[in-house]
């Protein structure tokens, strides 16, 4: 009879049912896919060098285990407490408590058993486009096969066992421990202005602050420059303003645009305020966590994204030839492609002066020079986009990994030859000629004429070489060996004595560095591979937006869920008011838009914050000037919020059937 | 002047198989400014001959006529527009909405009529004026008594100055006294703004104020009693009425 009773209610609540089986397969999916990845003997192959990304796919794939489970139990939470009447109701008919607690264990079991079938069924479908799109992203051109591994559904079995009957015993105790009190809620309007107001003024302060800053990890190139002592504060104003904002700010609100007069003589301004505002304050902690989380992984996706930009740009303008090698060692590279049968694509090559000079205000050092030509016709097509424009009769000094921003400012830069010419530099570029690793100290790139001018006792050219189709282990065995045997003697010397302003003694030239001299004049400068490098990079900045879109798309479908199942308990608690709105004449045309809005304000108001949250963090820090990451944070915003209105869409048209089917009965 | 004229009005409800009939031909008709009751015992279909009259139900058979309009052949949208500008409700239950204070309430069918501010409020004081609404206008509706959420429901009902008022039971929650304040207003309410009331009761004294009773049993018409002035008379016509229809006949023979 309880079954019957258990089954009769699960289809009466079968929109929040739906919802979280919907969301507790999707998760489960998500788990088998990546461990069906992860164990893929492919991943095995390519992944030989690296050893990083099995870990990597195993730890997400516990992770997403360990969210579902908190998500689930969270869900079951709020599915429970809507359930209070209908316990009430069975306690009437004389049916105990522990009962009841072991339909509601039985019945958690049978809807993760469901949930977990299909998310199995879910992931051998659709396991195979998610290793694809890894492939892809990892620029590896192998064919990835559907890969099944048994072993790891025997385990998977004893997972969902603890997993399930995990949950089913919360769910059990959440029943038994029930309290019978319905809790008096004081109305501490004045209070709650004041909490609200608070917490206004506090993330207003925390944006403030966060936009005041000037950080850029990108430009800095280092994480360490944020400066943590102000940042864990405005984290903290903005979280803890976040509570107070949803205590009792739209409560404000709501009354203020009363007093004014904008919502009061609207029945349905009028009406949705006060619904959302009495929502909202049942659901301050979940609102607020939502916020927090939505914003978190805005950012975390950003900064996923921007990274990946930083190590593609990294790759194109600083190691964008799979091996680069200077002219006294260009034979020999060639002669052990030949002998390994490694056919070379492509070879460019740049020329290089090197002087003694500095920059104003600097010590001296060597400085490198290159043609305008040469240059130009080094770098590629993606290394020019961002790098600044330089036109033939201008001077550029290079820096490497400056990465992203188009730096419009053209710094003007002043170096003093050991000579005593001056060279005045007009220019800030990111692209190196050939790469970055075979050049001694700063780069500049000068016109045509004047390098010809340039009196050096050191000229070397570089060579870029592309190799052709699958890299042989053999060739790259023979070159690794010649590349770390330091006797081959590529090493770049220089030495000078510095008096006043004047440079005297000057050595500077390619040679065997002897054991009994000081290495510190030394730099290596002959041949560098980096195409395994590439790889591995590749492999890892890959893997890296893999994990974390999959990881936001899951917290918007998480947080979204949650959304939807409030307000389908909403739509329940408000059913009446619909009725009555009908019964007084209110048309269906009106009590659907209340509805989309009432919707629509759950689910935007937490974007909205979660969006602003957002920028000012990101703004914090980097820069937030340049085009590239505006443009980016558009796109991944609009990816966002077309997830959230998918959503949205569906929960108001759900809530409209789930309505109008009551009142009109 | 009819301002209602029901025809031929059959209702069913349950399953094709198990029917029940709720309402059996039933005709009728009400004139402007009247004060109507429907009364019967429990089950024998005065709120849902209500519910059909006010179009919130659609009958089977038969046809609703409302100040020359024929409800039962308009479409969703004309009819919520008709009952917004014609047709006000009480219920039992006040049916009030808790989230809104007392002058929300009152104001709600207008403020969904996109009426403007000035008109909204020249209707409120209006109302407040009739019913004596003023001092709760800023109260939450939690806060009132039973008698207060029905006056409240009273004044949102005429707030549209409608041509006809329904009153489902609306002293079945109430007190004597209470119940006794709201049918003074509902006459005052009729008397002085002419708007025509259908009222369904079972309560004999509630009844006892309007100027024409139809009683209905097991969804037919049964009988009709028409208030001759002295409302102690109508009462106790009322009542016998009652004892016909309870099966008072049977025992009088005995």
């Amino acid at each position: 009879m309880l079954s019957k009773i258990f089954i009769k209610n699960f289809s009466a609540h079968k929109s929040n049912y739906l919802v979280y089986m919907m969301a507790s397969s999707l998760a489960a999916m998500i788990y088998f896919c990546l461990f069906f990845v992860s164990s893929n003997p492919l991943l095995t192959v390519i992944d030989h060098k690296l050893q990083n990304l099995y870990p990597i796919l195993v730890f997400f794939a516990w992770a997403f285990l360990f969210m579902e489970w908190v998500f689930i139990a969270y869900i079951g939470g709020i599915l429970i407490v809507d359930r209070k009447e209908e316990f009430q109701l069975y306690r009437f008919l004389g049916i105990s408590k522990y009962q009841i607690a072991g339909g509601v264990f039985f019945e958690t079991c049978f809807i993760q058993f469901i949930s977990w079938i299909t998310g199995f069924v879910l992931a051998t479908l659709f396991s195979k486009l998610f290793g694809m799109i890894l492939m892809k992203l990892m620029e590896v051109n192998r064919t990835y096969n559907l890969y099944i591994n048994w072993k790891l559904i025997q385990e998977s079995v004893a997972v969902f066992c603890s997993f399930t009957i995990l949950l089913a015993l919360l769910n059990f105790f959440r029943v038994i421990i029930r309290k019978q009190k319905i809790k008096q809620s004081r109305n501490w309007q004045y209070l709650r202005y004041a909490l609200g107001l608070m917490g206004f003024v506090l993330i207003v302060y925390g944006y403030l602050q966060a936009g005041l800053h000037d950080h850029d990890i990108y430009k800095i190139g280092n994480i360490n420059a944020l400066n943590y002592g102000q940042m864990i504060p405005i984290f903290f104003e903005v979280v803890i303003g976040t509570y107070f904002f949803y205590v009792g700010f739209v409560d404000l609100l709501v009354t203020i645009l009363k007093k004014i007069s904008l919502v009061k003589y609207s029945g349905i301004r009028n009406l949705s305020g006060n619904l959302f505002d009495k929502s909202i304050r049942k659901n301050v902690s979940s609102l607020w966590l939502i916020t927090v989380i939505s914003g978190t992984a805005i950012v975390m996706l950003f900064l996923a994204v921007m990274t990946y930009q930083v190590m593609l740009q990294d790759n194109d303008t600083n190691y964008s030839y799979d091996v680069v090698v200077n002219k006294r060692q260009i034979s020999k590279v060639k002669e052990l492609a030949l002998e390994n049968n490694q056919e070379i694509k492509t070879v460019k090559s740049v020329n290089v002066k090197q002087i003694i000079g500095k920059e104003e205000g600097k010590k001296f050092q060597v400085l490198s020079f290159v043609p305008y030509h040469d240059y130009k016709n080094s770098i590629g097509k993606k290394s020019q986009q961002y790098n600044a424009k330089i036109k033939k009769n201008q001077i550029m000094t290079l820096n490497a990994f400056r990465r992203l921003e188009n730096d419009k400012k053209n710094t003007h830069q002043t170096y003093y030859l050991s000579n005593g010419r001056k060279i005045e530099s007009e220019l800030t570029g990111d692209a190196m000629p050939i790469g970055s690793d075979l050049y001694y100290g700063r780069v500049l790139v000068v016109p045509d004429q004047i390098f010809k001018s340039l009196s050096s006792k050191k000229q070397d050219k570089i060579y870029g070489i592309n190799l052709k189709g699958s890299i042989r282990s053999k060739f790259t065995r023979a070159l690794n060996n010649y590349l770390y045997d330091t006797e081959n003697g590529w090493m770049l010397y220089s030495y000078f004595n510095v008096s006043g302003n004047q440079v005297e003694d000057v050595k500077i030239d390619v040679t065997t560095p002897p054991d009994n001299e000081k290495k510190a004049y030394y730099y290596k400068s002959g041949v560098n591979q980096n195409y395994q490098r590439n790889q591995t990079e590749k492999q890892t900045r890959g893997s890296l937006i893999f994990i974390f879109s999959i990881l936001s798309i899951v917290f918007i479908i998480a947080l979204g869920s949650i959304l939807s199942i409030k307000q389908f308990v909403e739509n329940r608690r408000n059913v009446t008011m619909y009725e009555t709105l009908k019964k007084i004449g209110i048309g269906q045309t009106n009590i659907n838009h209340l509805i989309v809005s009432q919707t629509a304000l759950l689910f935007f108001l937490p974007m909205g914050l979660a969006v602003s949250h957002a920028v000012f963090a990101i703004n914090y820090v980097m820069k937030f000037s340049f085009n590239i990451y505006w443009t980016m944070f558009l796109v991944i915003l609009c990816g966002y919020l077309l997830m959230y209105a998918g959503l949205f869409l569906a929960t108001s048209i759900v809530s409209k059937r789930q309505i109008n089917q009551k009142i009109s009965q | 002047m009819e301002i209602i004229k029901i025809t031929q009005i059959s209702k069913k409800f349950g399953s094709f198989l198990n029917p029940i009939k709720a309402l059996n031909d039933i005709s009728f008709s009400i004139n402007k400014g009247e004060f109507v009751g429907i009364m019967g015992p429990s089950g024998a279909g005065k709120t849902t001959l209500l519910n059909v009259i006010s179009s919130a139900v659609k009958p089977d058979l038969g046809m609703v006529t409302i100040n020359d309009q024929v409800l039962t052949s308009m479409k969703e949208n004309q009819l919520a527009k008709f009952r917004k500008q014609n047709l006000g409700f009480i219920f039992q239950d006040f049916n009030l909405l808790e989230a809104l204070t007392v002058e929300e309430n009152l104001i709600l069918p207008l403020t969904f009529s996109k009426m403007k501010k000035a008109q909204i409020e020249q209707r409120l004081k209006h109302v407040n004026e009739v019913l004596g609404l003023t001092a709760l206008n800023k109260r939450k509706i939690s806060e009132l008594s039973g008698g207060q959420k029905q006056l409240v429901a009273c004044g949102r009902a005429i707030i549209n100055s409608p041509e006809v008022l329904f009153a489902d039971e609306p002293t079945g929650s109430l007190d004597s006294k209470s119940a006794t304040q709201l049918l003074n207003y509902l006459e005052k309410i009729n008397q002085q703004e002419k708007t025509s009331i259908l009222m369904a009761t079972h309560d004999a004294f509630t009844a006892s104020y309007c100027n024409r009773i139809i009683f209905i049993k097991d969804g037919s018409f049964f009988a009709e009693l028409n208030a001759n002035g002295n409302r102690q008379d109508f009462f106790e016509k009322i009542i016998n009425m009652q004892k016909t229809i309870g099966g008072g006949e049977f025992f009088n023979a005995k």
